[in-house]
């Protein structure tokens, strides 16, 4: 089941060679491990870019993260749970 | 190595085109973010709880008979184990910029022809890559490794045979069309398959016989231009595998004709409230991209699809080009006025056309100028705030919510769809 969430979230992430690499998460008290980044995408609000990855995490489920580079914010859009 | 690859033809170097389409789209980038949905019958839609369409169907979700346009409620029903999922359009523009930058690299000529779908003129730069079937497959082959998506690829020697060539294997399938192909692989196909033949053309044309495309082939062109006026003739170049059209790159596209938006109600309504409110969220919409692309048009035209699906289009042209949501929202209005039938709309639309490209709205009359030029400075700094801070960062008051009561009641109405036009609560 899908379901929004919109929380800002802790992400360890790695910034090398110009690309972004989110390792691990703290979500509902709990540290998840990023097994996968599925996909990732880049959007714009106003002159701010916003970069959307798809991760695995967990078992199969699916979490869609943002880092917001004018807040400076990572933000947990919605979840998958397998 | 086959005849396309041989890239000589009558002696003469060929055209080679190839056309790329996507397979399910928007569903196979929402499979490719979340892989446990892979093999499940997916759907994506405008939204969940409104009365729109499928927008893309995964191959499962066809089985089941939907396609894209199948509205949700039929597809709900038909395929009640369906996956349904609210489209994210920025994610699936974002993608189309990735394939294009990959096809880019394989030859400059690339023609986005729409969302999902591109044509590549490789005639060029074919050589570099050990001929066309070679290419496609390494282009197939970056498409999938960098993306995780298939798309099926035409290979012809003009923009129709590249097109009819990706629609012959689906998904994920490779086909050469060449000219000496058409009788064998073209010609016998239904008519309906012909790029450019729609349902009402096929079935006059079934009327009349011609069943397969060999068959439409065979009949002349003054024939069919009695029948179907100007394109006539070019269905039966079509038939014969004929096209001179170029590939057109983003910089080579002709100015656009007219800027519109329109808006599916979540249910009918009579209550000019909320249809003015509506057409303010459409107008202002339709305002920012023509200031966005420099455009001012003369005819402000509105669309009302009634609760029957029934419609009215009328215009209004204006002696002066406009670019103003105001100006636009107020002929607006004064035409859905004039519209004297008074039954629950379902739809509305409003365009500008009759385009002026470079320009922006001018005077309306000599007495109200000092008005308008203080608006348009107002405007104008409205625009430089949503370029820095986004679409959601100024909107205006009419269309911000009151209270989460409203929210609940009226929400509806609310087109989420104008997208930059998201109606935050306003604080308290």
């Amino acid at each position: 089941m899908v379901q929004d969430v919109n929380e800002t979230i802790d992400v360890l992430s790695i910034f090398r060679d110009g690309r972004i690499q989110p390792v691990r998460f703290k979500w509902g008290g709990r540290t998840l491990k990023v097994s996968r980044i599925a996909y990732s995408w880049v959007t714009k609000d106003g002159a701010h870019p916003q970069y959307h990855f798809s991760l695995l995490a967990g078992s199969r489920d699916v979490y869609e993260v943002v880092f917001d580079t004018f807040k400076m914010i990572w933000l947990l859009a919605r979840v998958h749970l397998q | 190595m086959n005849r396309a690859d041989a890239g000589i033809h009558d002696g003469r170097k060929r055209r080679i085109i190839f056309h790329i389409d996507m397979d399910a789209f928007f569903a196979s980038v929402e499979q490719v973010c979340d892989p446990a949905l892979q093999g499940k019958p997916v759907m994506v839609c405008g939204g969940l709880d409104k009365r729109t369409v499928v927008a893309a169907a995964a191959y499962p979700a066809r089985e089941y008979g939907i396609r894209s346009g199948t509205p949700l409620a039929v597809a709900r029903v038909k395929c009640p184990d369906g996956v349904f999922i609210e489209g994210d359009p920025e994610k699936y523009v974002y993608t189309c910029l990735r394939l294009n930058m990959i096809f880019e690299d394989f030859s400059p000529i690339v023609e986005r022809y729409s969302i999902d779908e591109s044509f590549i003129d490789v005639t060029d730069s074919v050589h570099l890559f050990g001929g066309p079937v070679e290419m496609a497959r390494r282009i197939k082959r970056r498409v999938r490794d960098e993306l995780g998506l298939t798309r099926s690829l035409g290979i012809g020697g003009n923009k129709l045979l590249a097109k009819m060539g990706s629609k012959l294997e689906k998904p994920d399938g490779l086909t050469v069309i060449m000219e000496e192909d058409v009788a064998a692989k073209l010609h016998p196909l239904p008519v309906g398959k012909l790029f450019g033949v729609g349902g009402r053309t096929e079935r006059k044309l079934r009327m009349l016989g011609v069943e397969t495309i060999g068959q439409l082939a065979c009949q002349s062109e003054r024939r069919l231009q009695q029948l179907f006026g100007v394109t006539g003739p070019m269905l039966a170049r079509a038939a014969n595998g004929i096209d001179d059209s170029p590939v057109i790159t983003d910089v080579e596209q002709p100015p656009v004709k007219s800027v519109g938006n329109g808006y599916t109600l979540n249910r009918d309504t009579r209550d000019r409230e909320v249809l003015d409110r509506v057409l303010l969220a459409l107008c202002a919409k339709v305002g920012r991209r023509l200031r966005k692309g420099r455009h001012a048009g003369r005819t402000v035209t509105v669309k009302v699809r009634f609760f029957d699906f029934t419609s009215i289009t009328r215009g209004r042209t204006e002696e002066q080009p406009l670019d103003l949501d105001k100006e636009i929202y107020e002929i607006s209005r004064d035409i859905l006025d004039r519209i004297a039938r008074r039954d629950a709309i379902r739809m509305l639309g409003v365009s500008v056309s009759n385009l002026i490209h470079g320009s922006r709205s001018r005077q309306r009359s000599l007495f109200d100028h000092v008005y308008w030029n203080k608006y348009r400075k107002a405007i104008g700094a409205v625009d430089s705030v949503r370029d820095r801070y986004g679409e959601r960062s100024l909107v205006w008051g009419r269309l911000v919510r009151r209270s989460r009561r409203e929210a609940t009641d009226d929400d509806a109405e609310r087109p989420k769809a104008v997208s930059g036009f998201l109606y935050p609560e306003a604080k308290r």
